[in-house]
């Protein structure tokens, strides 16, 4: 599991997760991604290359996008694979927070 | 139809090894890529289960993971000697609530429930038996 960080502009983290977010993966990169939900900003996450996401990486999602919910920020899905955004849309996420298919509708949305 | 047994302990790092394999002879058996995401899920959520929650001893337990492939059916077993657990029983998670109240637990059970065909759960001789089928076609 790999996690790559770029500049989305605007104060916005951009976080690219890469791999099969199971629990091995999870435990690679979960303590790197609640340090940058941690620092205050907005983040957009591209899914685009992660390949299988189960409950435990979702946790890892949700915790950080409430965290930043309560800060007034928010967090943005960008581009998951068609297995992960059915997993994704079983456990309702789509009602929590946005899921889209560009970097750039993924900024449009924060910036507003 | 073809036939697997696996053994893993109560440990995660048992389990990992085990899903790298479970994955690769899935994907030599012409099953669809959405059933072996569902097999994996199913592996992944409730062995995790069984071992975080399954056990208060510091012992080595043994989970044992059956897999039968048939043409219409792929049957996933798992037999555990755990506290009983029926994850059948388990209430899911209100998924409609608000980012702010929105539980972060729960979603494993309703994640595997929803992506298998069937699932079936019995105690019998002190151990879980829990079966679980997904259709490889779909």
């Amino acid at each position: 599991m790999e996690l790559n960080t770029f500049d989305s502009g605007n104060g916005i983290t951009g976080v690219g997760l890469s791999g099969s977010l199971d629990i091995v993966g999870v435990a690679e990169v979960e303590m790197e991604f609640i340090q940058i939900a941690a620092l205050g900003k907005s983040m957009i996450v591209d899914l685009s290359e992660v390949s299988f996401l189960a409950s435990l990486g979702m946790r890892m999602l949700l915790s950080a996008a409430k965290k930043l919910h309560a800060d007034g920020r928010k967090m943005v899905l960008v581009a998951p694979q068609s297995a992960v955004r059915a997993a994704l849309e079983i456990v309702g996420f789509q009602m929590l927070l946005p899921v889209v298919q560009t970097l750039d509708e993924a900024t449009e949305l924060i910036s507003e | 139809m073809e036939k697997f047994s696996f053994t893993i302990c109560n440990n995660l790092g048992s389990l990992s090894e085990i899903s790298a394999i479970v994955r690769s002879v899935l994907g030599k058996n012409m099953v669809s890529a959405e059933a072996i995401y569902a097999v994996m899920l199913a592996i992944e959520e409730m062995a995790t289960n069984i071992i975080k929650y399954g056990y208060d001893d510091d012992a080595i337990h043994e989970i044992d993971i059956e897999l039968c492939i048939n043409s219409d059916a792929i049957v996933l077993t798992m037999i555990d000697d755990g506290h009983e657990f029926d994850p059948l029983s388990v209430e899911v998670s209100d998924i409609s609530s608000s980012l702010d109240v929105r539980a972060i637990g729960g979603m494993g059970i309703l994640l595997t429930r929803s992506m298998s065909d069937s699932m079936q759960y019995c105690r019998k001789n002190n151990k879980n038996f829990l079966q679980i089928k997904v259709d490889p076609r779909k």
